[in-house]
């Protein structure tokens, strides 16, 4: 805590002498500018190794692979699932419309018949329930079908969502680049080799996350079952 | 359908989404009521490629696309004398006062904000062909 303290009251205090300079202008005065950022940038460099931020901030970079997953994950399960939802109802309204139509007919039929004159009385009766039956299967239908639509529609949020979580995957990303940018800039390593490496070592921890992570999803039920199996349940 | 708008039956549309799902979405739409010519294209490129080699009547557009977006296929369009007649149709989430102002200077027809109802989207697509009909009066 109290090389904190120090490392604040360094800064404030550089930044203090900062202010008491004469505007900017006069060019002996750029010099001592330029001079003073350099020793902030120097100090704020030290600062995040000696307070352990680089490998908070690593810590941190690590994460980003595995929240990207899944951000995917949930686009693409979203994407199915409004894919199924759609596949069911472009089959279902066809089909609501051929018992629509054939409820048309059949009532149709139906007022032919009740207009011939001296039917039976059964017939008259069965003719009348037909009617009423034809009628009602109509009336179903069209409700059937005003709730698919509204089925169909509320798919919708699979767009909506998923441009928001692409927007997310984007910038993660870019988090992701930029924290890598600092954490090169800040590393402790000192020759073009050993930031080569730094990096390299920053990438294959990314991808052994990413291959983890992969590894530990179980997706089927059968791998499950084989899961539970292999433990002796 | 509307009666004014049976004249406009035969329509040919094209709808411009980077997602399927509500491509398929407003696909069934349109034929629920009683439109059945109509193409699908996945950016504001994959439909400029399609508007030059066939003749649309109606253009129904997202604003979000990675290839080319909404607005500049919007511009696009209404920038050449072979495609300037054809009314477009924006369907979108971007319900920015500036983008909505932008898309109608660049000459959109009409402006739907996502979500929105089957509803909705049918009786702009009837308003816009009826003052296409009033208009060829």
């Amino acid at each position: 805590m109290s090389n904190d303290k120090n490392i604040s009251q360094n800064v404030f205090d550089i930044l203090k002498t900062d202010d008491q300079l004469d505007p900017p202008t006069r060019p002996q005065h750029q010099a001592e500018i330029l001079n003073r950022v350099g020793q902030i940038t120097r100090l704020l460099h030290n600062s995040l190794s000696e307070l352990g931020f680089d490998r908070a901030l690593e810590a941190f970079c690590s994460e980003i692979p595995d929240t990207q997953d899944r951000l995917s994950y949930i686009s693409r399960l979203t994407d199915e699932s409004a894919d199924i939802v759609l596949t069911a109802i472009e089959r279902g309204i066809p089909l609501q419309d051929s018992i629509l139509e054939q409820a048309q007919l059949a009532e149709q039929a139906t007022h032919l018949l009740l207009a011939k004159k001296n039917l039976e009385p059964e017939v008259k009766r069965f003719a009348e329930d037909t009617l009423t039956f034809s009628r009602s299967t109509q009336a179903t239908s069209l409700e059937s079908k005003a709730i698919m639509l509204r089925i169909m529609m509320a798919q919708d949020f699979q767009d909506i969502t998923g441009q928001i979580v692409h927007k997310m995957m984007r910038l993660t990303e870019q988090l992701e680049q930029q924290l890598t940018a600092v954490l090169i800039e800040f590393s402790t390593a000192n020759t073009e080799l050993e930031i080569t490496n730094r990096v390299q070592q920053l990438q294959n921890h990314s991808k052994n996350i990413k291959a983890s992570s992969e590894h530990d999803m179980i997706r089927t039920q059968s791998e499950v079952d084989a899961l539970l199996a292999s433990l002796g349940y | 359908m509307n009666k004014n708008n049976i004249l406009f039956s035969n329509s040919r549309f094209l709808i411009v989404d980077d997602f399927g799902s509500m491509r398929r979405i407003i696909r069934n739409i349109l034929k629920e009521v009683g439109y059945s010519h109509i193409e699908e294209a996945e950016n504001g490129l994959d439909a400029h490629n399609k508007i030059q080699m066939i003749n649309f009547d109606f253009i129904i557009c997202d604003w979000n696309m990675a290839e080319l977006n909404g607005l500049s296929l919007l511009t696009a369009v209404k920038s050449k004398d072979e495609t300037k007649h054809i009314p477009v149709l924006m369907v979108t989430a971007e319900a920015k006062k500036e983008n909505i102002i932008a898309a109608a200077k660049a000459g959109a027809s009409g402006y739907v904000v996502k979500p929105f109802t089957s509803q909705t989207l049918a009786d702009k697509i009837n308003s816009i062909f009826e003052k296409m009909s009033r208009e060829s009066k």
